[in-house]
């Protein structure tokens, strides 16, 4: 077999200029808590390897900017999971963060490794669908700027291109009265895949009815999945016992789990269910509390 | 490709190439056979290390990745084979060791969290080892004797390397 060509990029704009064409395809490489692992089980053999790990200076901030909450792309899970600001600001994406693997897998895997990705199972995917974050891809020439729940249009398969690198990814802060989850169902707490995760952002209006409702999934489909189906027919209305009873087709239309070896179509299904009605019914008894 | 690092406070050089695992250069070509491989996937934390202060796997790890890096092996902790550190003596007097596979690993994972976190309780320690899987012990006396040098250190101060 060929070495494999492998360049380590010391700036953003080195990474950029190292992935724009003529080169050939490169395999970014960041935190490597999944390319090592590909290419260990045999079936992946990149040719060339472009490191970007050394642009932490330049792509692993956090910050706040117009009423939006940025996150590099090459921040690592610990980071998010301890960051004070993402900690009051967006706590939805710092528990996620912190659910992730066990403390060396968090040390290294990064934001920007999840999304590169866009494995069904990422935790951080359901979160950047339910907060309609949107992911910065940059290339030499441009910047694109893509909603998370346009970004990822198939089973690993996402809109970025080759020569692109993810740069960081905007949070719009949730509105202060949201009421936001995060849910994780795995085999074990530490190092595991997760079987079903759901992120949920929801709030009642004054008057109780539901005023909006995103709700991100993964593991239930060949992609991370916006529940729409769910969110089209709750909006406007009031959360009785019925209308969450109600909404159980349309949870089933929203997903399409397969069996595989971590889990089963049937079990994913109804521990889908169980989920979204258990945030339902959280976002009553809160809204009933205040 | 030509790599230096900082390993156990030394300045070491190797030529692999750069895709390596930071865990086959440390024990093919740095002869540091402490580190082990247990799982090859990041589930196990047999081959634990610290890069640059930071408790990582080193099968996850290419060795381009850490040019110019600092890392710790288990064999950097003790400043002889005579003289164990605190955590060392602890895990063998609480019987903490039995095969001793998962025995670098946790080590550098307790030496690590410790810095980081110097007076955990019992379910904080039992986070912060998850990532490092013993098949013999059961975990138990690992956490007991964690947290006996943690309560030593604290009521020792100064002790602490
Ligand atoms: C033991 C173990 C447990 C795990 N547990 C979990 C878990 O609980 N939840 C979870 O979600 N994941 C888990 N993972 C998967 C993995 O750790 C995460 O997906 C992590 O976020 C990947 O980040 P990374 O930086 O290591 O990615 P890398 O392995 O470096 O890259 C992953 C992919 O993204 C691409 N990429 C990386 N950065 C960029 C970028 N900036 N721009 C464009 N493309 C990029 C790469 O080319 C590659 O295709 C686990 C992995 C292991 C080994
Ligand atoms: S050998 Fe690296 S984690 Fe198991
Ligand atoms: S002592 Fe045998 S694996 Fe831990």
């Amino acid at each position: 077999m060929k070495p494999v060509v492998f360049q380590r990029a010391s700036t953003l704009e080195e990474a950029l200029f190292l992935l724009a064409p003529p080169q050939p395809e490169a395999t970014v490489l960041a935190g490597g808590t999944d390319v090592m692992v590909w290419i260990r089980s045999g079936g992946f053999h990149p040719a060339r390897v472009v490191d970007i790990s050394p642009l932490r200076a330049e792509c692993a901030r956090i910050v706040e900017r117009e009423g939006q909450i940025a996150v590099g792309a090459l921040c690592t899970h610990a980071e998010m999971a301890s960051s004070p600001l993402l900690r009051e600001k967006l706590p939805l994406l710092a528990e996620a963060a912190a659910s992730v693997g066990a403390p060396p897998i968090r040390n290294r895997g990064t934001l920007g490794g999840n999304i590169g990705g866009s494995s069904p199972a990422g935790d951080m995917l359901p979160v950047l669908l339910a907060c309609d974050a949107t992911v910065v891809l940059q290339s030499a020439g441009e910047t694109r700027r893509i909603p998370y729940s346009r970004y990822c249009i198939g089973y690993r398969k996402t809109v970025r291109r080759s020569e692109e690198l993810i740069t960081e990814v905007v949070f719009p802060l949730p509105a202060p009265t949201a009421l936001a989850r995060w849910y994780k169902v795995g085999g074990r707490r530490a190092q595991a895949c997760s079987k079903v995760n759901l992120a949920a952002v929801g709030a009642l209006d004054r008057q109780g009815q539901v005023a909006f409702l995103r709700l991100g999934i993964g593991s239930c489909a060949a992609t991370p999945v916006l529940m729409e189906n769910v969110a089209g027919q709750l909006v406007g209305c009031y959360l009785s016992k019925e209308a969450i009873d109600g909404v159980i087709p349309a949870i089933s239309r929203d997903i399409s789990p397969i069996d595989d070896p971590r889990s089963t179509a049937r079990y994913r299904s109804l521990v889908a269910q169980n989920l979204v009605i258990r945030f339902l019914e959280e976002l009553v008894a809160t809204a009933t509390a205040t | 490709m030509n790599i230096w690092m900082i390993v156990n406070g030394e300045r070491r050089e190797v030529d692999v190439p750069p895709m390596k695992r930071l865990l086959d250069t440390l024990r093919e070509d740095l002869n540091l056979t402490g580190t082990k491989e247990g799982c090859g996937e990041g589930e196990c934390g047999a081959c634990l290390v610290l890069v640059n202060g930071q408790a990582v796997n080193s099968c996850l790890v290419a060795t381009g990745q850490v040019q110019g890096a600092e890392i710790w092996t288990v064999e950097g902790l003790a400043s002889s084979p005579e003289e164990l550190t605190d955590l060392q003596s602890a895990f063998l007097t609480y019987g903490a060791v039995q095969c001793g596979f998962c025995t670098p690993g946790m080590l550098m994972t307790a030496h690590a969290y410790l810095r980081h976190n110097p007076d955990p309780t019992r379910d904080q320690i039992r986070e912060a080892i998850s990532g490092n899987l013993c098949r013999c012990t059961g975990y138990q006396k690992i956490v007991d004797a964690i947290e006996a040098v943690a309560k030593r250190r604290q009521t020792e101060p100064g002790e602490a390397p």
